[in-house]
Formats: C-alpha cells, structure tokens, sequence
C-alpha cells in the first residue's frame, strides 16, 4: 500500500497535530450557531404547510399583542413586499452553473409551492421561544391548492401545470431542464448482445444534515454590516446581502467562524436560508439599532431544502457473457423546485461516468427534469450522484447476470469515450503525465485489505450458522480529479520570516488549516510550523475557495504554489539587495527549510528571519511582502470541455477509486448488518495522511446512510413531509458499521500541484450503490431502488406480496 | 417552548393532589424526554398548562428484590436497568429490552415509568403544530390510513386508530407478567394500555405510578429488536418471550398495535414443547394469523408481518 | 437509585455532602427578579457567583454584589412569576441562577452562562451533541429542563477538557473531529464511559457511543481515541 507518500516531500504526506482539534474537542471553537450577540433579537419565519398553498387571510393581531414581540414582518408589508431574491444578481459563480437564469421568486411570498416554502411572515422578537409562541399565534386561512410529488406525473399531458407561460418551460409547461444523449447505436448494439435486460432505478431525496442548523446575526456598526453566518460561501453571501440592501460589497464583512458541517448545503445562496435570512436579519437590524440573529430551526432545515433530488427511472443494458458492456440507455425522471432562480442543475446527468470511465460504446441518456412539490435541491457532498448510481448499478447487473466477479467487470468495462484503458493513457502520456492503470492498483490494494478473494462467493451461496446471509460489495468510479474554481490566495511574510496564508476560507472540516499550511511550508521551502492559516473573514475578499470543497486542494495547492513562487522571487531579490551570501545574485539561491541558500553552495546560507527582518517597508504595505494571483485551475489543457451539463462532451479521469463491503443480511426480519468496509482512493498525492483516509471512512459512513436507511417520506395525500427530524429521518450511528478502513493510492496523475488531487466529496458518493451489490451477492435478489430497508429486502425475498 | 406552570412536589400525594387540582392540560413529567419534544413541537391540539414532575419524590428511584417480587421504581431510568447485575441475569429480557431502547443518552434520563407511558410515534399525530388533527387528537380521521402506515398497526385498527404503542421494555414487561402499583391500585400491566387522548394508557388523570413488581423469575427470556438503525430508533416491531422453570409461555410483541400484543396462539404452540426452528416459525405463524394490512399511498406495512414473525421465532429460540 | 462510583472526585460526582459544606456562595443581587427572599443564612467564606438575569430576552450578567454568603445549599424555590431559583455548579464552580419552567439546561448553559461546546444539531434528543454530564450522568441537555439540575454537579466538554487533557490529546491524534460540531458531544459521553469502565472494550465503547450523531462520519477512529486515553488515564495523566 503507498499509504504514506514521500521521500522527497519535506512536509506534504506526513501526519501533523490537527491544529484546529483541541478547540474542537474541548468545545472552545466558536460556529454561528453559537454567537447571539449582546442584545441580540431573534428572527424566524413562517413555513408554508401544505405541498402547495396560498394565503388568503393572515391575522397577525394576536402575535403581535404577545409580550416580547418587537417587530412583524408581514409578506404585505411594504418594507419586504416585491422584493425579490436575488434582485440584480449577475455574479458568474451563478453564470457559470447555467445559462438559464430567470429571477422569480420574492422574498416572503404569499404563496408556498411545497411543504417548508418560507412566507407569510417573520417574527422579531425578544426570545426563540416568544418567536415560536407568537407563530403560533398567527392565525392563516389557507387556500390549497393542486400538487404533484413524483416528476413523471408532472410530465404527464394533463398533469397541473405550476408556472404556466415561464418561458423556460418545455413539454406541457413543468418540465424545467432535461439531458440528452446519445453515442454510438443501442439499439445495433442491443440487437448484438448476448443478453438485454432493463432494471428499474430510484433514488431517494435526502438531505444533507449538517449538524450546525442555517443561522445568521446581523450587526452594524455605523454603515458597515457583519453578518456571523454558517456559510460555505461567505464571500457570495456578502454579494448577495450587500446588492439586496444595496450598498457596496465593501461595507458588508462576513464572518464564517468554524462550520458544523457544510457538504454543499451552506453555500446554496440562491436560497432564502442563506441569502433570505441574511437580508432580513440585516434590514431588520439596521432598523432596530440591535443585533438580529435569525435561525432556522431543524424540521424546517429538512423541509425548506434537499440535497438531492427524487430520482427514479430505468436504466436498459446490453452485455455478452465475459461481462464486456455493450450498450447502456438509462432513462432518469428527476424533480425540481426553484429556489429563487431557476438552477437546473438538479438534471445532473446521469450518462457521463460511462463516457468518462468506461469503454462501453453506446450510450444514450433520458433525463427529464419536471417541477414537483419537493423543495429546491443543491449538491450534496457532491451532484455525482446519479451518475455514480447509474454506473455501478450497470457494474453490479453485469457481474450478477452472468455470475462474474464484479471487479472482473470493472477492469473489462474501464476506459474512456467508448475506448479501453489503453486510449485513456494514452491521452495521459502525450501531457507527460503518468500511465499507471489507476484502477487495478485500487483495486490490488483492497482486495487484499478485505480479503476479497476469501470473501467471494456465488449469489445467495453462504447462509452463516446465525441465520443470516453473507454478501460483499464493489462499487468504483473515476476519482474527483479536477476542478474549475478560480481562486486568489496571498502569501503574507511577517518580519519572523514566518507566513501568513490569506484567503477566507469556510471551514469544512477537511483539516485544511493543517493541510493548508503544508502546502505552503513545501511550496515556499520553510518549516511547517512556520506557516498559519486562520482567515475567517471576507474583508479581505481574497478567497480560497469552497464550492468544490473538498476537490479545493487542487485549486488550492495551484494558487499557493503560484503566489509562493512570487513570494520566493521577493525574497531572494531583496537578499541579493542587502548584499548577504557573499553577494550572490537572487537567481543563484534557493530557499529550504527555512534557509535562503546558494543553490550551488548550500552551506552558503542564512535563515529567512535575517531577510524578512529587513522588510519593514514591505510590511507596512497592506500586503506586506505578499503575492497574488487570480488563475483558473483547471488548466492541465486535457479537457475538451468546460463545466456544465449537457453539452456533450467528455473529460478523461486518470485515477480511480474502489470500495468494498461485507454484510450480512437476516431473511427473517430483512435487517442489514454491516461487516468489514475498505474504502481505496487514488488522491494522486496524500497532502495529510490522517485527514485524507477521515474523508474515506467519513464519506462511507454517509454513503451507507444514503443507501440503507435515510429518505425524505411524503404524505402522498397531503403532500407533507413526516421525516422532518433526526429520529425519523436516519442517518447511520456508530452502530450501523462494523469495521472501516481506509487506503489510498498516489498515482500523481490528478489535476493539482504535483498531480494531487481530492478525496472528500468522491466516497460518500460512491458508496450507495455497494449495498446493492452487496445485498444481491447475499441473497441472489437484485434490490435496486434505495434505501434498501427491510420492507425490500422482505419484498425481494418474496415473504411479502 | 411556551412557558407553563411547573411542580416539583417532593411527595406522591402531593403530586396527585396538584393534578387534581389541575384537571386541563397538566401532565406528569418523569425523564422529561418524551414531553419536552412534545412541548417544542406544538404537537398537542391546546398546550400543556403544567407539568408535574416526579423528580424530587424520593423512594421512586430504587431497584429491589423482596417478598418474592422484583420491585422497580417507576423513575428508575432505562440505563440503570440495563446495566443492572440482578436484573441482567435473572430478567434477561426486561435487561435487553432497556439496553435496545432509545440511545444511551436517552437512557439516562428516561425512566420506565416514562417508557411505558409514552405517547404515540405515529408521524401524523407527532407532526408540529397539531396539523393532522387527527382521532387521537380528538379529530375524526386517522390518516396513516390515507397515508404512509409503514410503520403502523397490523392488528385490528381499534377506534379506527393506526398507531402503535413504540415502547421497547412493555414487551418485556408483559411477559414478566409484571404488576404496576400506583398511589391508588396494583393490578396486571396488561390493563395499563389502552386508547386514551393523547396518552396511551388507562390511568386516571391524578394517578402515579410510583413501582412496578415482577414476581421472581428462574426460567429463560429473550428480547429482540428490529429497526431500520441499531441505535437511536424506535422499533419497527420488537417482541419478548418468558418461559418460567415450570413451563408456562408468555410471548407479546409491540409496535404492532394500539397497545402491546400478547401472542397467546403462539403461547400455545410453543407451550410443553421441545423448542425447535419449526416450531418456532410455527409459533410466528399463528400469531401473524390476524394480522392485517394497511394499504396507504405510501409504502405499506405488510413486512411487519413477516417482521413480527421472524421476532417471535427469534424470541422463542432464545429461550431455548 | 444506583449510584455509580468513582475514584475521581473532579468529574461530575462529588458527593451530597460535599456538595453542602462546599465553599460559600454568593448571591447575586439579582432583586430585579425577586429574589431578595433568597438570602436566607449568611456567615463564612465568600466566593463570586455568576447570576444572569433571566426573563427571556437579553442575558445580562449582573454584576455580583458580595453581600449574603450561604454555606448551605439554596432550597430550591419558586419565585412569584414561576421562575426557579436553582443552585448548581458547572465544572466546578457555583452557580444560582433564576430560570423560567420552559427554559431548556442548554439555553442556561449555553445562551446565558456562555458554555459554548453544548451544541444544537438535532434539538429533540436525538443526537446526542448536546451532552453534558449530570452527576456522572452524560444527559441530553436540550431535553432537560433547567430547574431539574438544582444541586447537581455538571461538567460541560471546557470542563472535562481540562479535567482529562489525555481524552482532549487522543481525540486530536486520531483526528475524531471533522467540522468538530458534534465533537464536544462525545468528549462528554466517552469521559463519561471512562470514569466508570477504565479499560473499555470496542463494544463497550461503540455501545456507549450510540447516541452520537456525527454526520462527517468520523465514528471508526473514535474506538482507537477512546482507548487511547483510557490507557493514557490508567497512566495516571
């Protein structure tokens, strides 16, 4: 296993003490939730309660008569009435996700179109509890009106038509966006097969739980705004909240402190939860003179948004007997709820992990997208989702159809644009890139960390003396190698020679004050400890950036290393100016270890405080000795496309990733027990080895949960989500694993410095689909509608009708 | 929260004569973690007014075993019966039953008394701010039966109400043929459930539960579990079974029904005989005779009969 | 009730006794709110006591007035309004404060005397992040009213961090936290396993860890943390 990397790194793939855990553990670390400023007042808003409803009459009289009630912002109140989310909002972080742009959605409307939508009303109030109990104060008469929950009833020729007229509309006025496509001939290639067949697919809608709940205080200071927000995208956020006061971006600092868990939820600004509260809390402040915090409480975190939307359709799949894959034409219904823009990324295309990683060549895709009565939905951890399902349930169908070894036919099928995995390295060769088969190195490092060749056994074939039976599971995917972030990041030197490294960054959890710094010590060529990263601010609006979050290193680790060569560049000119090192001149030194040296005659050096001490004059500039640049990462010139889906194209991935689980499963009851979990990941360069393997583990952990036992449930009557709390809705507990390791693989052959690449949004992904392989594997029965609860595994079984 | 008026008596008596006093909207609070969520959720169609809470009556608090009778306070928490060495290995169901509730957090604060007492999971009738005003509530529609009953009733819909009572040690404690005592009577806990807005049990407004008693126990016993997690959840469908040296069978199983369900045509299977798979299964089969399905819109509840089933022949081979 | 032993007196359980003829306290001159009736039996050492005023709304601190010391602790009372006049202590130091019937442990620990490791994730007992340990006890504290901690003795994650640094240092070298939100919250529950089972076994220490959610799904290095630092407690740090 290359588990820890490196001879040659002096700082990048070694473990050093986390340096935001003791505040962490101790609880000494300070997130948004946690601030009420002093004097604070407290904001909340309604929730429209039905799946699709209207205002007809609100009597607030009652709330506001309740002691302790400061302030009631009705939806007809002038002060809010009209105004939209995001107002003029042209920012290409929103351009570059889809052209389809439309701004419709007001602030507090009076009309909800799916159980959650924030109307009505916002009570300011002295107390949470004096919000709540005011709430219940408001007395609403509800017109309710039509809904439809499932997208392919929304399709449907006399289905009710949400929007009628919205210009983005295709088919009968709900369908928003769709994807497809189409390569090669299925049909020949079906007729060529020796075996066709079609599963039904579906995915549940989940959410993403950050433990810390949306929350935002708003103060000011004369004309200047903060706002303490739980924020992955702090810098947009203070955008957005400073364009819908209208003031300059420059008077509004936003301050993400550390984060309870973002996976993509918090920097869903479009969303009234981030944007919506932020402008609230902040004209309400402005005009009460006192701090505002507004809070969404949990049920409505659940009901107001999703990460993923509802999914269900079939994939068809044409394959021959030695597992090589014809033809797969998937067709995927996926629904959608505006969330203040139209957004249709929530299509996410389910075809592209065959074009990208496979060899199979005939493709085609169905994706439509129609508007139904869930709410809005963003990326969770990572929008793959579809994608990665779709393959390795094509992947596990094969393997099962033919009694094959699942990784068998991954190795078979692995490849790209309809081509074998020759063509794929071939491509990396002519960037002068490394050709290692990424994936039958995976796949030989957990084999036989699991124990797979022990392991495996024919469908439905090992009963264990508990009555329960065995299975294990595979599932893989190309790695999250690559990235389109532009960021800006500045190297500050301090008159110690140590560095700072500036750049708002909100913290995800990945570790990257430590890993950060690594970087930079490696880059500069000074000691780790003489590196710091802490900025949690926007003042500065440099930003190392977070949509991408954990994929980040690969921007990250780019822009650090650009702005420290600029950083050394200043630094050996101004020795070369005080004369030091016999008078040699800047581009004779290095710098290493903290020591500027001739390059030739490393014993020729001084430490880098005798340089920096002499910078005062750089110092005092708001920069002191500082670099910066603004690059667009993704810059290898190996892809042949840009972000965003459909347009076609493909884009070659050169390291893989692979897991693998063991489970066993009771007939009697259909409970599912976990057994041994190995996750292997090609990072293409291990920053932190500690970190790096914690979002292995970490992400399986969530994508177990995606798989077994979390679901958004509706009433289909009413339309009303009943899962909206932790008890009900489930995510996995530390007693729902049994046993998880994690690997990783160094191929230097990701789109980062040195070839590194991410790890965090790739696991938690994958992982569903194992549990049906797994499942099939223990009982010969194929379950491929997640999760798979024990009502499936009974029906599959046939011990229920 | 809203606020309200809070007791804390030292007493039984003067707990019961506060609630007396109080007759509208009062409510016993033990643990305090079922009431609580109650109370932030707005789930009650008028709010609770006041709550009595039993914390500083001492004497409830105890575990003992005296005059032929296991005696446990009714605020003895969960936690402290799971991890009791007495009641580990001579009660092994009602141990298991207390270790498989909840979390272990949860566990520390809820009492027995609590546990038994709870009211409903249903989804409809916990949904915040009283929005399903359903029969339990004093409505007219039960609407798991409209809905999504996935985890609700498969035994006769009594008063027309799908719910089920979730409480993991009632099991246990039906087939230890336990007695509760309250500050008025001492009678079968059998008797203890049955419909009642929004609880779910027949005590009077101002009666106690101050101790439970089961009579010494020297056969086997056995609790299982099913759920969708392994921890913090309630149960799909759980089930005990006791067989006493002398041969009798108690099975009951809950999260089926309004109240928890004795299994007496399983008894009787079981019953004299030499316990074997088949006759285990056998067991399951006769229980799951009367049950019944909700159809719904959503997903339906039949698998909990295969579910119950599957726990009954887990419960009576445990006691093999 | 079983009481639960332990060696360490610090940590959540000091006894009744103790609790009593522990230093004096002092009340604050929280008049504000009715309490004059408090200062019931003075005498002996003085110690200053936090008191926050506690009708809902803005916390403020009142100063303390070092006027009335009592020795005993405060009888627990209802104030005209229905506020609770309570005496407690928080990682070993005293605390009287005034809280309203439907005021949460957490809003009083957390929101008023400033105890931020308490986190809110799920608020309805169901998550475990919110842990604090009552008399030894690790108890959900969004779901424990604040007047039922009167004359208890609660450790809060600030406090055990300094009570325990080897539980502190073993959950920073296996990297137990991610976003570290919910972190505080098994800090508490696994000091809470240790001070009863010194050399707990990975069952025990997955069983006793139940009741965390963690959504960066960080549990599988907490079994290795946990033992860790009962090996490193065992060895008298």
């Amino acid at each position: 296993m290359a588990d820890v990397y490196k001879d040659d790194f002096l700082y990048v793939g070694k473990d050093y003490k986390r340096r935001d855990g003791p505040e962490k553990a101790a609880g000494t670390a300070t997130y948004a939730a946690d601030i009420t400023l002093p004097n604070s007042l407290f904001a909340k808003v309604m929730t429209c309660p039905w799946a699709h409803a209207k205002i007809k009459k609100m009597d607030t009289s009652k709330a506001e008569k309740l002691e302790g009630v400061v302030d009631i912002l009705r939806f007809d109140d002038p002060r809010i009435k009209g105004k939209m989310l995001n107002s003029s909002w042209n920012h290409p972080f929103v351009a570059y996700l889809t052209e389809n742009v439309e701004h419709l959605k007001e602030m507090l409307p009076d009309e909800g179109f799916y159980d959650g939508e924030e109307l009505g009303v916002v009570i300011l109030a002295e107390s949470e509890n004096i919000c709540e109990e005011a709430m219940d104060l408001v007395e609403v008469e509800w017109e309710q009106l039509p809904f439809i929950l499932d997208p392919e009833d929304a399709l449907k020729d006399d289905a009710y038509v949400y929007f009628p007229g919205r210009k983005t509309m295709q088919g009968n006025g709900n369908e928003i966006d769709g994807c497809f496509f189409n390569m090669g001939d299925v049909e020949k290639a079906f007729r060529e097969s020796d075996a066709v067949w079609t599963v039904p697919v579906a995915e549940p809608m989940i959410n993403w739980v950050s433990a810390e709940m949306p929350t935002c205080s708003c103060t000011w200071e004369s004309e200047n705004l903060t706002i303490y927000a739980h924020s992955q995208v702090p810098y947009e956020l203070g955008l957005f909240t400073a364009d819908n006061l209208g003031i300059p971006q420059s008077k509004v600092k936003v301050i993400s402190p550390f984060s309870g868990g973002t996976f993509g939820e918090r920097s869903f600004v479009q969303h009234f939860n981030d944007q919506g509260i932020a402008y609230i809390a902040a004209m309400l402040s402005k005009q009460h003179g006192r701090p505002v915090k507004f809070y969404i409480n949990r049920a409505d975190q659940f009901r107001t948004g999703r990460s993923q939307c509802y999914m269900h359709g079939e994939i068809k799949i044409g394959a021959n007997k030695d597992g090589k894959i014809n033809a797969v034409s998937i067709k995927n219904f996926t629904s959608f709820q505006r969330a203040g823009l139209w957004i249709t990324g929530s299509a996410y295309a389910g075809y592209d992990h065959f074009t990208d990683n496979t060899c199979v060549p005939n493709v085609k895709m169905e994706g439509r997208c129609a508007v139904t009565s869930q709410p809005p939905g963003w990326w969770f951890r990572c929008e793959q989702n579809i994608g990665c399902y779709n393959l390795n349930i094509v992947n596990s169908e094969v393997a099962h159809k033919f009694g094959l070894d699942p990784i068998d036919v991954a190795i078979k099928n692995n490849g790209y644009e309809g081509e074998d995995v020759d063509h794929l390295y071939k491509i990396a060769a002519e960037h002068g890139l490394p050709t290692t088969d990424s994936l039958k190195a995976c796949i030989a490092t957990g084999k036989k960390a699991f124990k797979w060749d022990e392991k495996l056994h024919a469908d439905g074939a090992k009963k264990l003396p508990n009555g329960r039976y065995h299975g294990i599971g595979f599932v893989w995917d190309h790695a999250w190698n690559d990235n389109v972030n532009t960021i800006t990041v500045g190297l500050a030197l301090n008159q110690d020679g140590s560095v700072n490294i500036i750049g708002q960054r909100d913290d995800l959890g990945t570790n990257d004050r430590t890993s950060y710094s690594q970087l930079a010590a490696e880059c500069i060529g000074i000691p780790y400890e003489m590196v710091n990263y802490r900025c949690t601010d926007t003042y500065l609006p440099m930003q190392l950036k977070n949509p991408g979050g954990s994929m980040g290193i690969i921007s990250q680790s780019r822009g650090i290393m650009r702005a420290a060569k600029k950083l050394r560049a200043e630094i050996f000119a101004k020795a070369e100016s005080l004369k030091v090192l016999n008078g040699i001149k800047a581009d004779e030194m290095d710098l290493k270890e903290g020591y500027v040296f001739e390059a030739k005659n490393p014993s020729n050096r001084i430490h880098i405080s005798e340089v920096a001490a002499t910078c005062l004059p750089y110092a005092a500039q708001p920069w002191g000795v500082s670099c910066k640049g603004s690059i667009m990462v993704y810059d290898t010139n190996v892809t042949k496309r840009k972000w965003g889906y459909p347009d076609g194209g493909t884009r070659p991935r050169f390291a893989r990733q692979c897991h693998f689980l063991e489970i066993e499963v009771d007939p009697d009851t259909g409970e599912i027990f976990m057994g041994d979990l190995v996750t292997v990941n090609d990072v293409g360069v291990v920053i932190s080895p500690k970190s790096c393997k914690g979002q292995g583990y970490g992400g399986a952990m969530q994508g177990l949960g995606r798989a077994y036992s979390e679901e958004y449930i509706y009433d289909k009557t009413y339309g009303v989500l009943l899962n909206p709390d932790l008890q009900e809705y489930k995510i996995v507990t530390m007693l729902d694993f049994e046993n998880a390791e994690s690997y990783l693989e160094e191929s230097h052959n990701c789109g980062g410095e040195w070839g590194c690449g991410g790890i965090g949004e790739d696991v938690a992904t994958l992982i569903p689909c194992i549990l049906t392989d797994a499942v099939r594997n223990a009982l010969g029965v194929s379950i491929t509608e997640q999760p798979i609860t024990p009502d499936k595994i009974l029906k599959a079984l046939g011990k229920v009708k | 929260m809203k606020n309200f008026k809070q007791y804390y008596p030292t007493t039984v008596d003067e707990a019961a004569k506060i609630l007396k006093e109080n007759p509208n909207d009062t409510y016993i609070c033990a643990g305090g973690t079922d009431i609580i969520g109650v109370m932030k959720d707005f789930i009650l169609p008028t709010y609770p007014t006041a709550l009595v809470s039993l914390d500083r009556i001492p004497g409830l608090k105890e575990i003992k075993e005296e005059g032929g009778f296991l005696t446990i306070g009714a605020m003895v928490p969960l936690e402290d019966i799971a991890t009791n060495d007495l009641i580990k290995s001579k009660y092994a169901c009602l141990a298991e039953a207390a270790a498989r509730t909840a979390s272990p957090h949860l566990r520390e604060s809820g009492t027995i008394g609590g546990n038994l007492c709870q009211m409903t999971r249903c989804w409809y009738f916990r949904h915040n701010n009283d929005q399903f005003h359903c029969l339990r509530k004093g409505g007219d529609t039960c609407y798991a039966l409209t809905g999504d009953a996935r985890f609700h009733s498969i035994f006769g819909l009594t008063k027309m109400c799908a719910a089920v009572n979730p409480s993991d040690t009632a099991p246990a404690m039906v087939v230890l043929d336990a007695k509760v005592v309250t500050n008025k009577r001492e009678f079968g806990i059998e008797e203890l459930w049955g419909f009642a807005v929004p609880g779910s049990t027949k005590l009077e407004h101002d009666e106690i539960i101050t101790c439970f008693k089961i009579p010494a126990f020297s056969g086997k016993s056995c609790f299982y579990k099913a759920a969708i997690r392994k921890t913090i959840d309630f149960p799909i469908v759980n089930g005990a079974c006791a067989i006493t040296a002398s041969g009798d069978v108690k099975i009951c199983v809950n999260a089926v029904a309004l109240s928890p369900h004795r299994c007496k045509e399983a008894e009787a299977v079981v019953k004299g005989q030499t316990i074997t798979e088949s006759l285990a299964e056998k067991a399951g089969d006769e229980a799951a005779k009367k049950a019944t399905v909700i159809e719904g819109t959503g997903t339906t509840n039949e698998y909990k009969i295969q579910m119950m089933k599957g726990i009954i022949k887990k419960v009576v081979l445990g006691c093999k | 009730m079983t009481e639960k032993k332990n060696k360490k007196k610090s940590l959540g359980e000091i006894s009744r006794r103790e609790f009593l003829i522990d230093a004096g306290i002092v009340l604050g001159s929280t008049a504000a709110v009715g309490t004059a009736a408090l200062a019931s039996s003075c005498g002996g050492k003085t110690e200053t006591v936090t008191s926050t005023v506690t009708k809902d709304g803005p916390s403020k601190t009142v100063t303390t007035t070092v006027t009335d010391v009592v020795e005993k602790l405060v009888p627990l009372s209802c104030t005209e309004d229905g506020q609770w006049v309570i005496d407690f202590k928080v990682n070993g130091k005293r605390f009287v404060e005034i809280v309203e019937p439907n005021e949460t442990l957490h809003h009083l620990l957390h929101e008023k005397l400033g105890f931020k490791s308490i986190k809110t994730f799920c608020s309805r007992g169901g998550c475990g992040s919110c842990s604090v340990l009552i008399d030894g006890r690790p108890i959900l504290s969004c779901m424990t009213f604040a007047s039922s901690v009167h004359g208890k003795e609660i450790w809060t994650a600030e406090g055990i961090a300094t009570e325990m640094p080897a539980l502190i240092d073993a959950y920073v070298d296996n990297e137990c936290m991610q976003c570290g939100y919910c972190t505080p919250g098994f800090i508490v529950t696994a000091a809470a396993l240790l001070k009863r089972n010194s050399d707990p076994t990975t069952d025990e220490i997955r069983e006793a860890l139940a009741g965390n959610l963690c959504r960066c799904g960080t549990y599988p290095v907490h079994i290795p943390a946990v033992k860790e630092a009962a090996k490193a407690l065992k060895g008298g740090r």
